[in-house]
């Protein structure tokens, strides 16, 4: 059965095309068929994240409008033969594509794919609901800060409201921070938001230079939140793979550190 | 030295503060119908009971997918106006 999963925020910046980039790739190395689906028309970027930018010749809005077939704008990754990407265009704005469009995309990829991973634009505005349209369920991406935090219960309610099924992902959680009190912790978040939690991606420098290569971190096994984005993969996949809490995961860094 | 020894503690305010906004965020009312809505209930309950008009709060509580409007007053006294 294929699902189609839309990454989503509210907030910019707080790591959805990375989240996205990182979930196709490891869950195209499990096996699965992917497509990976940048919605964020006019500001383009997962093409970049996944190393790419120089094979796009058709996109999104090409697709959406007729102008070619899905199957000629997609664009096989360097690595895996399962992974493909649907990139969007770079001049025209969120509201060349409409939400019946999107959904007819969406059930068009699911019969090809087993995963049809959409990168969402920032904001509430048609991109949101575009990006959202067809969607079987979304993945909320946030960060511990107060304003991260704040968008992400805008985003659950208006998912909610359109009956999208959302788990939550807490991106660039530092323990340091959160053991010296400076942070919240990833159950403050969630018990502020009462959402269902999907994962914890630690802050990790390795995701800057992922980026600056265009090789997503999940392919580094050095990486912590590559190998975070790893677990988060296999609980798609339908895996009971528990999340420690922050407890335990400051019990595993003392012994790690020998403090 | 003295800053050294205060414990912030942020992540604690940052939990608060949220909460708190978030509870009005979730009425999904415009800031003036949030305040009106305040004066109409002030005006309702001051009928039956001594409230202090600055005492009213009005949140949304969301918990397992059921959402709960929350007024809180303090009664000035348990007496009739």
């Amino acid at each position: 059965m294929s699902e189609a999963i839309v990454v989503t925020s509210g907030k910019g910046g707080v790591g959805k095309t990375t989240t996205t980039a990182n979930l196709s790739t490891a869950l195209a190395n499990a096996g699965k068929k992917v497509v990976a689906v940048d919605a964020d028309i006019g500001l383009r970027n997962l093409d970049l994240i996944m190393g790419l930018e120089n094979r796009i010749v058709y996109n999104l809005v090409d697709v959406v409008k007729g102008r070619c077939s899905a199957r000629q704008a997609l664009i096989r990754d360097k690595r895996n033969p399962n992974l493909y990407l649907l990139a969007t265009s770079q001049v025209d704005d969120k509201n060349a594509v409409s939400p019946e469009e999107m959904e007819k995309l969406n059930a068009e990829l699911k019969q090809e794919f087993d995963f049809v991973m959409i990168d969402c634009p920032a904001g509430i505005e048609q991109g949101f609901k575009n990006a959202i349209s067809g969607a079987d369920r979304s993945l909320v991406v946030t960060t511990p800060e107060v304003s991260a935090v704040r968008d992400a219960d805008r985003i659950i309610g208006l998912l909610q409201h359109h009956g999208v099924n959302t788990d939550l992902i807490v991106n660039r959680l530092s323990i340091r921070m959160v053991e010296a009190g400076e942070m919240m912790s990833q159950e403050d978040v969630v018990d502020i938001l009462s959402v269902h939690l999907l994962g914890v991606v630690p802050e990790d420098s390795e995701i800057v230079v992922s980026g600056n290569q265009g090789v997503p971190a999940v392919l580094n096994e050095q990486s912590p939140a590559g190998q975070a984005y790893h677990r988060i993969s296999r609980r798609l996949m339908g895996e009971d793979l528990p999340i420690p809490s922050f407890e335990e995961k400051r019990g595993l860094l003392a012994k790690l550190f020998g403090r | 030295m003295f800053s050294l020894l205060r414990k912030r503690q942020s992540a604690n305010s940052a939990k608060n503060r949220l909460q708190l906004v978030l509870s009005k965020d979730r009425i999904q009312l415009s800031d003036a119908d949030q305040s009106a809505m305040k004066q109409d209930l002030y005006a309702v309950i001051s009928r039956y009971f001594k409230i202090a008009p600055d005492s009213l709060e009005i949140e949304v509580l969301n918990r397992d997918g059921q959402s709960a409007l929350m007024v809180n007053t303090a009664l000035e006294t348990a007496d009739r106006p």
